[in-house]
């Protein structure tokens, strides 16, 4: 079957394209997603959302944008999409220049070349659109400035040069002001908005308070909007999010209303609330337990309306919900991953994440069991219901399918409804990672070993250790590009879900809280060498570690303690957690995760022994150091001061900097920058193994 | 809370008034000084460069070069027939000359690089530049060329940027009638290497620079060398003359004989910039070096930067006879032209220290000198001083009228100086501006805190601080332990051990300050420092909580990040007895205010710059997150686009925004004392 296909290539990257987003009408007749591609002559991404019958299967192209949503009767679909129109700010790159491009709303008729109307014209942007269950009116969240409120239309350019040539200057007086996604917000919060559907008038704000909010979910009888978020006066410097009401009824004409805090929880997955349908009762996923962070399993708990009474139902399963699945690199942005609730209020749908694995099941409110809906060594990374509950669209990936939209009636088989990458899958050969498990220090860890296409018999590899990234997160059944592109070169690529991961009950990933490179470390390790035993084509002499993010923490510690890896490569790293907290977006709420609460002033010793920099002059082997510029996430710094120490030290290494590129470089950075970023990792590959 | 002064007050605006008067070139015949005259063209945010020329008998001046941005260093062919400079073009720097008599300029080169510096060949048919060069991976074409791949230590430099694999390499170009522009350069030196401070020798055949051709380990042992180099077709490669600890890049001179070279530098291993300055002869042939003054002295060079005004070359330069050197030397809060015998080493000042000598030019004739003085009311305008001998104070003429322009037609206040002679430390050279204050009222004071180390303080016209003192605060500063102009061992006493000797003398200098001036209000004082001087507020507010408001500038506060993050940082280690952050990690924490914010009470403005390579953004931002996390009142003004030097150098209406934002703050904390 695969004799007449070729290896993949690094540049196949710009020919694959991506399903997100799987929107199914509210009668189940029709699907609406988005599908991307990336141009290769504008380097940038083009996405186009898509309407598919069911019946059919038949497709078209709608109009291009993101975030479909369909109108309660569905008749229109609201959607996001930049204003090709809008004039950025000019002059010196402006402080709020973040903001150029932002997304704006507009609606268009559910079927093909049908009418568009632009609904908001923010400086803020547009996110999260939902509509009211009467179909007038969709809220959505945007950012505001506190000083100046929803800002409209263009900007305004300023004769006083003082202000005009001061307009890049960035004054912060809050802890949140970076945003890995978005740039320097500074005291930009994001604010609850309605417009209505017709355009009839402009957005209102209906939220000033000082902190984020999101994930606007409409009551059934809309009178209320459920939001997510911690308004209290350090919300920022928590962790802890609370579900707030906003009451429509209380909102003056044109006024904000101040929301009300429902129920709180020491994590909380702000990204789905969700109404039962009679209105009592708001699902969330989350945890309660303070300490474990990003560590302790979404679980399902049920709010009660009424008195904010909340109980976790899903308490007593040892599986985190929600879409966790990591390591992909075709995939845009997912979709909706988060529960819904069947018509008759019995059950609830949500994706339960399991051995590197994701998949729909029902949760029973009855016996509290859960069933399987969908079923396979996949991931399904988001999913919607029709109302009448039965019909299902989702999005699955598996390792040699990046993402295709599939649909099922629950209790059938899914049928597929998109082939997105069909004609790349008839002219290359993907190589399907195998499954394997290894023992550490009594525990079982699971991971793949994908082995080179075309090895003749006899034949070694070198190897690829690829240190996944987290923690919190599941390496999973998903298709990563990169890692066939090493494959189709001649190497093996091995990764594992160590301890930190989801997937593998809540005490295996909280195992590496407050100790990154212990368990994690020798997990990794001895996946390694348990691979390189079991499988005699792989060359435990040409060795090579490689990882981003806390991947790239973890391909550090490992080059630290084990000079015979010949190849080293160290991503978007966090290098020296002593310095983290204060220049990372995520500020210091990871760190009290990690270090039981203490700043790193309180306990530096404890931060440096927990960060590679401590270490750095174990590493012998060549490291090459790659990050992006307006990465903060994990700031270039991180990467700059592991390449000083490399230097000072005389170990062969290179940095290679992106600029206007961020954390998230490998999978959604510029084409072309990630075709880059491939061919050093190869080249570098090739220099030393 | 306005100054009391009759009439009109200064403003931040006024800022932009200031006129740079700079890098001044006597011509060859000793009848004019060319000068470099910036100002600000407020309505592009930028600052443009005229060329002047100034006759030495105090004729009027005419402008050679016409305004355009970005244009520098005017430099007279040996014949004094051209006027050579440097200005942006095409994306790169080029050289261009102008007629001595006037008229325009002709581009000489066309090389696409950012040259560096220029010297003319005395034979005058060549140039030397310093020139970089990719010396690395071929970048990336079309989408790609964006992204930097680095293999050299030093990859980044604060105020020039990125500049990644690029080395400074050594050319020559023709200089002859020819009307196109050069577009290859003879290159003399190759490989991974830096080079600066280009010198021909007066027969025009050899060249010597500073550079470190022979230690792969250059980028960081900090170590370079002299070297000279024939310049002529199929000559030896270059040959490194004498080494030393630190040395000065564009300070050597060549003896009229053409056999000797004098340059400043030190050779006392593991000191660096805390090391003074000292002048040395080096034979030209043999290499064979001897210093001829000691640290005591005070450093060459000028250590009292202010930020306002203009600057220019501080020697040496040889007098005619080849029996002397004349350079600028900083020594105990003052910064004076001075001539010392190369037989006896004997001293002798050519300018009053009542003005900062911020450069200066010699006229061949052996006994004036042209010198960029900055006194204490005005910003800088070029003297001629008349130098009889030995043992003369030479008298001074006004050549140019430039430096009143800022002052806006404001009385400047005058510093104050005093001693600081508490028994607690060595004696301290101090200031105090005070504004003009009614019987018995009290103004707030705001200690400032100096950069450094190893920089000093005078008392200069520094704009900031009349813009304080016109709002209404008094502004102390003092020469604290740390300081260059006082020996060695008053520099190198901070030495590992920063935030001990440093902090105590600052708040010794206040403390004196207080008793001294009892219009100084206890109840109202304020901290305010960049860089090295950021670290002292940062410092301050982990041990004191006497300070109503702070002001946090480019600081650094994280010395074991810092190490990796600063353009300079992996240069440091001396400063923690050798080691690297993971070998001593202590050492490190221990001069880090960072590690000592716990019970800080002190409201503080944070300012940084997003491109300042020398103290890193991330320095300032974890600075305000620590401050912010412990529940304090705190401010971040972070400016794009922006350097180590915005407040001396950065884009005019930035420069403007960042004293107001100083003056709000002080404002809103000082008005009505310490809750």
């Amino acid at each position: 079957m695969s004799d007449t296909r070729r290896p993949v290539t690094v540049h196949d990257l710009l020919r694959f394209a991506m399903a997100d987003d799987p929107q199914v009408s509210p009668d189940g007749g029709r699907v609406a997603w988005v599908r991307t591609d990336m141009d290769p002559e504008s380097n940038r991404y083009d996405p186009t959302i898509m309407l598919t019958d069911v019946a059919s299967g038949a497709s078209t192209r709608l109009v291009g944008g993101t975030h479909p949503r369909w109108s309660p009767d569905g008749t229109r679909i609201a959607f996001l999409a930049a204003d090709p129109h809008a004039t950025p700010l000019r002059g010196p790159a402006a402080a709020e220049s973040f903001l150029d491009g932002m997304p704006q709303l507009w609606v268009t008729d559910a079927v093909a070349a049908g009418q568009v109307r632009q609904l908001t014209s923010l400086r803020g942007g547009v996110n999260a659109p939902v509509w009211s269950p009467d179909g007038a009116t969709l809220a959505f969240t945007t950012l505001v400035h506190p000083e100046r409120g929803l800002e409209v239309g263009a900007p305004q350019a300023d004769d006083d040069p003082y202000i005009r040539f001061n307009r890049d200057v960035l004054v912060v007086t809050k802890t949140r002001w970076k945003s890995d996604a978005l740039g320097l917000v500074g005291d930009y919060v994001r604010q609850l908005a309605l417009v209505p559907a017709d355009g009839s008038a402009e957005a209102r704000l209906l939220t000033s308070g000082p902190h984020d909010v999101s994930s606007p979910a409409w009551s059934p009888d809309g009178a209320t909007l459920a939001v997510a978020g911690n308004l209290g006066a350090n919300g920022d410097q928590e962790r802890r999010s609370a579900i707030y009401l906003v009451s429509l009824a209380d909102a003056p004409e044109g006024g904000v209303v101040e929301p009300t805090a429902l129920f709180w929880l020491a994590e909380m997955r702000g990204t789905d609330l969700a109404w039962s349908p009679d209105g009592a009762t708001l699902a969330v996923c989350g945890h309660d337990d303070a300490p474990k962070g990003h560590y302790g399993f979404q679980k399902l708990w049920l709010v009660d309306v009424a008195s904010g009474a909340g109980e976790c139902v899903s308490a007593e399963h040892d599986v985190s919900l929600g879409d966790y699945s990591r390591n992909q690199d075709m995939r845009r942005y997912g979709g909706p991953d988060g529960p819904r609730w069947l018509p008759d209020g019995s059950a609830l749908l949500v994706l339960v994440n399991e051995r590197g694995t994701v998949n729909v099941a029902r949760f029973d409110l009855g016996d509290r069991s859960f069933t399987p809906v969908t079923s396979g060594d996949h991931s399904v990374c988001a999913f919607t219901l029709a109302s009448d509950g039965r019909r299902l669209a989702c999005v699955i990936g598996d390792h040699v399918t990046p993402g295709d939209v599939w649909t099922l009636e629950l209790g059938a088989a899914p049928t597929r409804l998109s082939d997105v990458n069909a004609g790349l899958r008839d002219e290359i050969e993907l190589v399907q990672p195998e499954r394997f498990v290894a023992t550490s220090s009594g525990v079982e860890v699971e991971g793949w070993v994908m082995l080179p296409t075309n090895l003749a018999a006899g034949e070694t590899c070198p190897v690829i250790l690829y240190t996944g990234g987290g923690p919190g997160g599941m390496r999973a059944s998903v298709f990563t590009h990169e890692w066939q592109v090493y494959a189709a070169s001649g190497y093996a690529v091995i990764n594992c879900n160590a301890r930190g991961n989801y997937g593998y009950g809540e005490a295996f990933s909280d195992a590496t809280r407050g100790a990154w490179g212990d368990l994690d470390y020798q997990d990794n390790m001895a996946f390694l060498r348990e691979a390189i035993a079991a499988y005699e084509a792989i060359d435990g002499e040409r060795l090579a570690v490689a990882g981003g993010s806390y991947g790239g923490y973890m391909a550090g510690w490992i080059a630290a303690r084990h000079p015979e890896f010949k190849a080293a490569v160290v991503d978007r790293c966090l290098f020296n957690r002593y310095a983290f907290g204060g220049t990372s977006d995520i500020g210091m709420l990871l760190d009290h995760i990690e270090f039981g609460g203490k700043n790193p002033w309180e306990a530096p010793e404890e931060y440096l022994k927990w960060s590679p920099i401590s270490y750095v002059d174990g590493i012998q082997t060549p490291t090459l150091v790659v990050h992006s510029a307006l990465d903060y996430r994990c700031p270039i710094d991180q990467g700059e001061q592991l390449y000083s120490a490399l230097k000072l030290l005389g170990v062969p290494t290179e940095l290679v900097r992106f600029p206007d590129e961020t954390h998230e470089l490998s999978r959604a950075g510029r084409p072309w920058h990630r075709i880059y970023r491939l061919e050093r990792y190869l080249e570098w590959f090739g220099r030393y193994l | 809370m306005g100054a009391h002064d009759a009439g009109p007050s200064l403003t931040p605006r006024d800022l932009l008034r200031a006129v740079t008067v700079d890098d001044p070139q006597v011509r060859p015949d000793g009848a004019s000084v060319v000068w470099r005259r910036g100002r600000v063209d407020g309505e592009r945010d930028r600052t443009v460069s005229s060329l002047v020329e100034q006759p030495l008998d105090g004729g009027p001046g005419r402008v050679l070069v016409e305004e355009r941005p970005g244009l520098h260093m005017p430099r007279w062919s040996p014949d004094g027939d051209w006027l050579g400079f440097l200005a942006p073009h095409a994306g790169a720097v080029e050289l261009f000359v102008v007629p001595a008599h006037g008229g325009t300029p002709r581009q000489v080169t066309s090389l696409g690089g950012s040259i560096g510096e220029f010297a003319w060949s005395p034979r005058g048919d060549a140039i030397a530049l310093v020139l970089p060069r990719h010396v690395g991976h071929a970048p990336g074409d079309g989408w790609n060329a964006d992204v930097l791949r680095v293999t050299r230590l030093r990859w980044k430099r604060d105020g020039t940027g990125l500049v990644g694999d690029r080395f400074d390499h050594l050319a020559l170009v023709p200089f002859g009638e020819a009307a196109e522009p050069v577009t290859e350069p003879r290159w003399l030196v190759d490989g991974r290497v830096d080079v600066a401070g280009p010198c021909w020798s007066p027969d025009g055949h050899t060249l010597a620079f500073v550079s470190a051709l022979d230690d792969p380990d250059w980028e960081v042992s900090r170590r370079t060398a002299v070297y000279s180099c024939d310049v002529d077709e199929g000559a030896a490669s270059p040959r490194r003359l004498a080494g030393f600890a630190d040395l000065r890049a564009q300070a050597l001179a060549w003896s009229p004989d053409g056999a000797t070279l004098a340059l400043t530098g030190h050779d006392h291993e593991g000191i660096g910039h805390y090391g003074a300055q000292r002048l040395w002869t080096v034979d030209a042939r043999s290499g064979a070096r001897r210093a001829l003054t000691d640290d005591a002295l005070g450093t060459f060079g000028n250590a009292a930067y202010t930020d306002t005004g203009g600057s220019g070359g501080t020697g040496p330069v040889w007098s005619p006879e080849g029996d002397a050197l004349i350079a600028v030397l900083t020594s105990r809060g003052t910064v004076r032209l001075v001539r010392v015998e190369l037989t006896g080493g004997v001293v002798t000042p050519l300018t009053s220290p009542d003005r900062v000598i911020a450069g200066f030019a010699a006229v061949p004739d052996g006994r004036r000198y042209v010198v960029v003085a900055q006194p204490s009311d005005r910003s800088a305008d070029l003297e001629l001083v008349e130098a009889a001998c030995v043992g003369a104070d030479g008298s001074t003429r006004r050549l140019t009228d430039e430096g009143g322009a800022v002052m806006a037609g404001v009385r400047a206040t005058r510093p104050r100086h005093f001693v600081v002679d508490d028994g607690a430390g060595p004696a301290l050279d101090a200031w105090v501006l005070l504004p003009a204050v009614g019987e018995g009222d009290r103004v707030p004071v705001i200690l400032y805190c100096g950069g450094g180390p190893g920089g000093m303080r005078s008392d200069n016209l520094h704009m900031e601080w009349q813009l304080f003192v016109a709002a209404g605060y008094a502004v102390v500063w003092a020469n604290t332990r740390g300081c260059q102009g006082y020996g060695d061992p008053f520099c190198t006493a901070i030495l590992g051990s920063w935030g001990e000797a440093d902090f105590s003398d600052n708040l010794r200098a206040l403390d004196a300050a207080l008793a001294a001036f009892p219009a100084l209000d206890p109840e109202r004082q304020a901290i305010a420092g960049g860089s090295y001087g950021g670290f002292q507020v940062g410092w301050a507010l982990g041990a004191t909580d006497r300070f109503a408001a702070a002001v946090a500038d480019r600081v650094v506060v994280d010395k074991l990040s810092a190490f990796g993050m600063s353009d300079i940082g992996p240069l440091r280690a001396f400063e923690f007895g050798g080691a690297a952050p993971w070998e001593d990690a202590s050492a490190y924490l221990r001069q880090s205010p960072i590690d000592r914010l716990g019970g800080a009470s002190t409201p503080t403005l944070v300012v940084h710059s997003a491109q300042d390579h020398r103290c890193t953004v991330g320095q300032g931002e974890a600075l305000f997150a620590s401050l912010l996390a412990q529940g304090m009142e705190t401010r971040l003004v972070r400016f794009p686009n922006e350097s180590h030097g915005l407040s001396r150098g950065g884009r005019p209406w930035h420069r403007v925004r960042r004293v107001q934002e100083y003056l709000d703050w002080f404002g809103r904390h000082l008005a009505d004392g310490r809750s």
